[in-house]
């Protein structure tokens, strides 16, 4: 992994396209500012985390597993 | 069969699943605590959901404010008291793998404005696929 120091204010490139500002540093959390052409798709990664298991969730869930959840909880 | 609630509304829909903004929770007694979250617009899409309160009997829900706003929750308001707020972990599982929870996802809809979103936490206090405990209390 690549790691660089940066204060607010200040920035990096990634390829030729996508800029990444340090907009604000604070004590638990900073604040970016990404210049990225449009079809670039940018999304904190806990939201594409839940993305890929909502397609799980909605896909491979067949309602006799759920049955076999729920005699499971019941018989312990 | 679609509860009282009726038809819930999703703004954003769900992350992989933004066009789908109008739900119904299908409740089942013989499948309580577990509830169906259907589609409205594709009835084939399903989400099994758990309260997640079932699941992790200490489980505090943080929300951004904007979330609150569009569910139109009052700001700041006390989520424990919240009498319409319904908070729920979509249920997944692949092929004969375990079962699991995203906890760090929550689906909280609020029976009174009929609006619902799925609230992406912002910390790590929660996975998005907590394994599920082998004895769950039938609330």
């Amino acid at each position: 992994m690549l790691v660089i120091r940066r204060r607010a204010g200040e920035s990096f490139l990634i390829g030729d396209e996508v800029e990444v500002e340090i907009l604000e540093v604070g004590e638990t959390q900073v604040k970016l500012g990404i210049r990225a052409p449009k079809q670039i798709a940018i999304m904190r990664k806990e939201i594409h985390l839940t993305a890929a298991q909502n397609q799980i969730a909605a896909s491979e869930l067949a309602p006799a597993r759920i049955r076999e959840l729920l005699a499971s909880w019941r018989t312990k | 069969m679609p509860d009282e609630a009726g038809v819930i509304t999703f703004p954003c829909g769900l992350p992989a699943f933004e066009g789908e903004t109008r739900f119904t929770l299908e409740r089942d007694p013989a499948f309580e605590p577990i509830v169906a979250l259907r589609s409205c617009t594709s009835p084939d899409l399903r989400f099994f959901v758990v309260p997640v309160r079932n699941i992790e009997p200490d489980y505090v829900l943080e929300m951004a404010s904007e979330d609150l706003a569009l569910l139109g929750f009052e700001e700041p308001c006390a989520l424990e008291r919240e009498a319409d707020l319904e908070c729920l972990a979509i249920l997944a599982a692949r092929q004969d793998s375990p079962f699991t929870a995203n906890l760090s996802a929550p689906v909280v809809i609020n029976r009174r404005t009929l609006r619902g979103l799925q609230a992406v936490r912002l910390d790590a206090r929660y996975s998005h696929c907590h394994p599920l405990p082998v004895a769950v209390p039938c609330s």
